[in-house]
């Protein structure tokens, strides 16, 4: 499983060695360079100093030595006390002569009766090389020749025993202080990684915490860290929204069942009335048994088309049609409501306007927007239905528009719920609240836009493509 | 015994008011919330039946209404709202009983009786006056072992008297609690109705009790043998 923390462990770690490794490297190296860069510079006096000696034909133990105080003018080298460690015994200086594959001709005293075994293969370009005697002491030497045949050979070294102590016991601290600079960083960072991604955890944890039950907690934005803002307020967002949508289908059940049962209240209660008296109730009884069954019926399929096509799931097929003649068709069966209200109604639909959308389907917003507006005009009010038209004066939709009493702003965003109504007492003539939630469904499945606008006193419901 | 339905079906109204008629009751009917608050402040009713949703007035608005106004009359709430949180709010607003629709009428019956024994303190459905038991279940009276034989509104009045044995009860009480709005009784029509039933006590049984009148108070009678 991949986690944060390990992630950003191993990379932090791996920073910090690397780090660590060239910080070392850089101070060892800088170190053996500051060390060994003496010594260079002195094997190449030294050489000078014996090479010259050799030549002049004064080399020889002790030679380095002033005997008398005076000042030997052999010896007219800077440093002359330091040439005198080539005549101490166990000095750091040191020299030998040598025929070519033969005995030893001259050696310092300070080589005293050991010998100098140069490698048998010297490199070409007269560097130092590094040697061991064979009592264990670490020579840097030059080696060179003494004439141009190339018949004798000197060798001047310098015994660089103690400076490689000196670099083991360097080397030796780096190790030392990088192994616990690493094992302290190590820990520093888990602390720190559990410290930082502590709100994290916090917030995964809060998260498994949340239910069907639990969905009206919401994530504390207090201390978040702004990177876990944004999550948070997704989240926070998410969960009101499942809330909400969870709160729609309870009530939405709980609307249905009771929308369902007053009509089966009706039912049976006429019907065991019909069986206590059967020859007491009235002749239209079954007359009205029917209605009521009617009304559990109309309730029952607009439902099931509620969820047809609020589902999306239906095909639909989209054919030509004329509009004017839609909405006369749609508007036959509210006419008669609107005569007896006494309403005056006005169209004012562009002539030849032609639709492509799915018959069916745009019959049935229309029918329901005009039921509803015949239903809810006052005795004597306005119903107008007109073409929304563009700023170039070509359609864009159809306005509904009627007169309402007692409608407020605030009911604007529960008109298309289904089962409001804006009286909560249940109507006789079969109306269940759910004509707008079926026109809107129907709307959004050919991809219209049905909203509803509230303007003194009329309300106006706008289909708009 | 008086009975206000106050429901916005009308269908669901009349099915209840024709089947409470049936069984000796006097009914009102209401399909809206404030008139039939109005109703009920002014009648003196044995049982309301009240809905919840009600167009004009909410039922429990109305029945915090009559609470608050101290009004006895015990309230049966017949609603569609099923949870318990519904009915608990019904019952603890002031309602005596509470019924979920749908409902078998047969029980809407039961408990509208038992509201009204319960009115008048009783709690045997069989009220018992000397010789004279009256069975509030079946609608029935009987002297001696011998069935009267009454009108539905006969025996309303003798059950009202029954029920209210051992207290005075005046003509205005028993027009209030037997006739409805639509029967506009006349003056006499309780006189008449009390003499037709001496008559018919008096046929049964010699040992039968015997309706009393007080003058300018009304009529009174024993009160039940315990």
């Amino acid at each position: 499983m991949k986690s944060i923390r390990n992630q950003l462990l191993v990379w932090l770690l791996g920073i910090v060695a690397v780090f660590l490794v060239v910080a070392g490297g850089c101070v060892f190296f800088t170190v053996r360079y500051v060390l060994f860069d003496g010594v260079e510079g002195e094997l190449q006096q030294a050489r000078k100093v014996v090479y010259n000696l050799y030549r002049e034909g004064e080399l020889a133990p002790g030679a380095f030595t002033r005997r008398d105080g005076g000042t030997n003018r052999r010896l007219r080298f800077r440093d002359e006390e330091r040439w005198r460690q080539f005549d101490i015994e166990g000095g750091e200086l040191l020299y030998q002569l040598r025929e070519k594959e033969g005995d030893i001709l001259l050696r310092s005293v300070s080589l005293g009766d050991r010998s100098i075994e140069r490698p048998s293969d010297l490199p070409i370009s007269r560097k130092s090389i590094d040697l061991t005697l064979d009592d264990g002491s670490r020579l840097r030497a030059r080696v060179d020749y003494a004439n141009p045949e190339g018949q004798t050979e000197i060798i001047v070294a310098r015994d660089i025993t103690s400076i490689s102590q000196t670099l083991t016991l360097v080397m030796g601290s780096i190790w030392g202080a990088g192994i616990l600079a690493a094992v302290t960083i190590a820990g520093l960072t888990i602390v720190a990684l559990k410290r930082g991604l502590a709100p994290l955890d916090e917030l995964g944890q809060a998260a498994t915490e949340v239910d069907a039950e639990s969905l009206s907690t919401r994530f504390g934005r207090e201390d978040l860290p702004s990177e876990l803002l944004p999550i948070c307020e997704r989240l926070n967002g998410l969960m009101a929204r499942l809330e909400g949508s969870f709160d729609r289908e309870r009530r939405f059940s709980a609307d249905l069942a009771h929308e369902l049962r007053t009509p089966i209240a009706e039912l049976t209660s006429m019907a065991e009335a019909a069986i206590l008296l059967p020859d007491k109730v009235p002749d239209d009884q079954f007359e009205k048994m029917l209605t009521s069954a009617r009304n559990m019926q109309r309730i029952v399929e607009s439902l099931l088309d509620l969820a047809r096509w609020e589902q999306g799931t239906s095909q639909v097929e989209l054919k030509e049609v004329d509009v004017i003649q839609a909405v006369e068709e749609c508007w036959e069966p509210s006419s008669q409501l609107a005569e007896e209200k006494a309403l005056t109604v006005t169209f004012a639909i562009s002539p030849g306007q032609i639709l492509k959308t799915n018959p069916s389907l745009f019959r049935t917003i229309l029918s329901n927007l005009f039921s509803n507006a015949a239903r809810y005009a006052p005795s004597g009010g306005q119903v107008t239905i007109e073409t929304i038209a563009r700023e170039d004066e070509s359609p864009a939709g159809l306005a509904v528009t009627n007169s309402v009493e007692g409608i407020k702003d605030e009911d604007l965003e529960h008109l298309f719920d289904r089962f409001w109504q804006h009286d909560p007492s249940r109507a006789e003539d079969g109306h269940s609240g759910l004509g707008l939630s079926v026109a809107r469904a129907c709307a959004e499945t050919l991809s219209l836009k049905l909203d509803a606008s509230l303007d003194e006193g009329s309300l106006t419901f706008n289909l708009i493509a | 015994m008086r009975v206000l339905v106050v429901e916005d079906s009308q269908r669901l109204r009349e099915t209840i008011a024709l089947v409470l008629r049936e069984s000796g009751y006097a009914v009102d009917e209401s399909g809206e919330g404030d008139e039939g608050l109005w109703k009920a402040q002014s009648n003196p009713y044995d049982v309301i039946i009240l809905d919840i949703m009600l167009p004009g007035l909410d039922g429990l608005t109305a029945l915090r209404q009559l609470r608050q106004e101290k009004n006895q009359a015990p309230i049966l709430i017949l609603s569609a709202k099923d949870t318990v949180e519904d009915r608990v709010q019904g019952l603890r607003d002031g309602a005596d009983d509470y019924l979920v629709k749908p409902f078998a009428l047969t029980e809407l019956l039961a408990r509208v009786e038992a509201l009204c024994r319960r009115a008048y303190e009783k709690k045997d459905p069989v009220v018992q006056v000397g010789s004279l038991n009256v069975d509030t279940r079946a609608k029935t009276a009987s002297c001696a072992d011998v069935m009267m034989d009454l009108t539905p509104r006969e025996y309303a009045i003798l059950e009202f008297l029954v029920l209210r044995s051992g207290d005075v009860v005046s003509r205005t009480e028993i027009e209030s609690h037997v006739y409805d709005d639509l029967t506009s009784p006349m003056s006499n029509v309780v006189d008449r109705a009390i003499c037709v039933l001496r008559r018919k006590l008096n046929d049964a049984s010699d040992s039968a009790p015997v309706i009393q009148t007080r003058r300018g108070h009304g009529y009174f009678m024993e009160a039940p043998n315990s």
